[in-house]
């Protein structure tokens, strides 16, 4: 029998990318959350001119606000739009079984699944970031510390590497989109509420930085910067950490509540030096982030294709 | 003769039922090889293993020489593949669905394109090949399924019901691109619930049921040994109780049915008993009309020997 040319690594990963890249940049789910994000983005931008309008009150120059988005919930919604067909779709539309029939390991399809994911959002961001720049310099000003922007990016597309990497798990092991997307919204809206039960009522609010969330509140001390502690406000830690590293915040804790006519929350402060921030955030998601994604690869691996 | 397939023992069960059971299977190089069996016999489990989309629990094979099936890429670069009604992505477009798929075979890219425009023209596809897949019939997304099977020139083809979904003429079409694809001695591995396809197409055939081997044959041995007795029909001007006895006193005779003039003679013994028959009437004062064996279809064979097994 006649031998063939092997295929080069390099040439697979690529046709493998062009796929991944092809199929999320053509999904509507993709293109309606990303409509969604940028006309929120604009949307935020808009609401404090429409209020200054009303209440007569001129918009504060703050030369930091193209380094203060975009964060939470959008995070999420991106790593779900992306991830939750990513694994699921192959199996469930029974495209595996050509794919899989390919001379292409399926370490490389893993590989390249998320490798797209994160141009796809690393894309996303900077457009967002982009759209963010200019309206902060139209509404807010000049803006300063530009040049940290990629700290900024780097640190959203690794809060949404956390939340991509449980929806790629959540698919490798369900194979089915709908529990992959139901079983994160619960995963993460179950351990908001339990940690954030656990803070008031039992004094435990530290254990919000260890779970994927925004965290606490805090403040610059010397700037005044308001900033979040979870990994979901990694980006702006990230960029405020690359601005000064020897800064500090004020952290803000809600330690219990206090019942009667008019219920007030109990509060503690805890100045915390930034890089603590950053170094804790970043660990949190590398703590999940990385059993997650090898849980989701060895799943994927070893999958077989029954249907 | 080397063989492209060669599975012993093979089983697979998913949970108590057994979908493949302690099957041996030879597949040789060159060859269309049918493999029958009714629905839930174990055809595409077998193709699975075959192609390393799943793991046998017992058992070894032998793909292209290469023991472990496709399991490893290496084997997958010699095989191609198209599965029961193909499901393809959707948002990309013909075109570049084979062109995708011929990256990963390492070709460059005048190659893809070449081979991409080839493949298209052979499953008549050409007009449509800027068109988003998800707009394609289901004949059409079974051509594409076809043609990216044969992307990177492959040595084995593994089609899993290939005319499924298709109308008649697409039959006929996908039935010549196969014979094509064999000519240019490439082995063809095909399930089929269509025997009649199978005659036409086959050179050999596996017969399956429960997930067990029944028969394994060339097409033309499968038909002399699965013919337990043949039938001559006899035409006579007028029958006579004289013609009815010559007829029965032969001693391959083993059963007649007479319809008016018309006599159906079952033989027991394999041949061609015709002279014999005919040399009878004659003696028995007989005037033959017309006279002619009755073949058997295999799909008559296939529905007696799936009738045996159960």
């Amino acid at each position: 029998m006649k031998r063939k040319k092997k295929a080069s690594g390099l040439s697979k990963f690529r046709a493998l990318l062009k796929y991944e890249l092809l199929w999320n940049l053509r999904k509507r789910k993709f293109q309606a959350i990303l409509l969604i994000v940028v006309l929120v983005q604009i949307i935020t931008f808009i609401v404090p001119i429409v209020l200054s309008s009303i209440t007569g009150q001129a918009i504060q120059q703050d030369p930091y606000k193209a380094l203060s988005s975009p964060s939470g919930f959008f995070i999420f919604l991106f790593a779900i739009a992306i991830g939750m067909n990513s694994i699921p779709e192959e199996f469930e539309h029974g495209r595996a079984h050509i794919l899989f029939s390919k001379p292409v390991s399926r370490s490389l399809i893993f590989l390249a699944k998320v490798v797209a994911a994160l141009i796809i959002l690393t894309i996303a961001y900077v457009i967002l970031y982009l759209i963010g720049l200019g309206l902060s310099y139209a509404i807010y000003g000049p803006q300063e510390y530009i040049i940290f922007s990629p700290a900024l990016i780097l640190g959203i597309l690794l809060s949404t590497i956390l939340y991509l990497s449980m929806v790629f798990f959540l698919g490798a092991a369900s194979k089915s989109s709908i529990i992959t997307a139901l079983g994160s919204f619960g995963i993460i809206i179950g351990l908001g509420i339990t940690v954030g039960i656990l803070g008031v009522f039992a004094g435990q609010a530290w254990m919000a930085d260890y779970i994927p969330s925004q965290g606490q509140s805090g403040i610059i001390v010397d700037d005044k910067i308001s900033i979040q502690t979870g990994t979901d406000a990694l980006g702006v830690i990230l960029s405020q950490f690359a601005i000064n590293p020897n800064a500090n915040v004020n952290v803000t804790y809600i330690t219990g509540i206090q019942l009667g006519p008019t219920p007030t929350t109990i509060t503690e402060s805890l100045i915390m030096p930034i890089a603590q921030i950053a170094f804790r955030a970043l660990g949190v998601v590398l703590a999940y982030t990385i059993p997650l994604m090898l849980g989701a690869w060895i799943l994927f691996k070893r999958t077989e294709i029954k249907e | 003769m080397d063989i492209a397939i060669e599975a012993k023992g093979l089983s697979k069960s998913f949970g108590r039922i057994k979908a493949v059971d302690r099957l041996d299977l030879k597949v040789e190089v060159g060859t269309v090889h049918g493999f029958l069996g009714p629905n839930g016999a174990g055809k595409t489990t077998t193709i699975k293993l075959i192609l390393g989309l799943l793991k046998p629990d017992s058992g070894s094979i032998q793909v292209l020489g290469f023991e472990g099936g496709g399991w490893k890429p290496d084997v997958r670069s010699r095989i191609g593949y198209m599965p029961e009604l193909p499901k393809l992505p959707p948002f990309l477009k013909g075109r570049e669905l084979l062109e995708i798929y011929g990256e990963i075979y390492g070709l460059s890219r005048m190659d893809r394109l070449n081979e991409a425009k080839r493949l298209l023209e052979l499953v008549g596809l050409s007009d449509r090949a800027n068109d988003r897949i998800g707009h394609y019939s289901k004949g059409m997304q079974q051509r594409l399924g076809l043609a990216q099977a044969l992307i990177g020139d492959p040595d084995l083809v593994i089609l899993d019901e290939p005319s499924l979904g298709l109308d008649p003429v697409g039959m006929v079409e996908v039935r010549e691109i196969i014979r094509k694809i064999a000519s240019e001695g490439r082995t063809v591995f095909l399930s089929s619930h269509l025997l009649n396809e199978v005659q036409q197409i086959c050179s050999h055939a596996t017969v399956i049921n429960r997930g067990m081997k029944i028969i394994e044959d060339s097409i033309s041995n499968l038909l002399e040994k699965l013919s337990k007795h043949r039938e001559v029909i006899v035409e006579l001007e007028k029958v006579s109780p004289d013609i009815i006895k010559a007829i029965r006193s032969l001693n391959f005779v083993e059963k007649v049915n007479w319809v008016g003039n018309r006599a159906e003679i079952f033989c027991s013994k394999l041949g061609d008993f015709r002279a014999h028959i005919s040399r009878a009437i004659s003696d028995a004062g007989g005037l033959i009309i017309g006279m002619r064996i009755e073949e058997r279809s295999l799909e008559e064979l296939f529905l007696e020997l799936i009738k045996g097994e159960s």
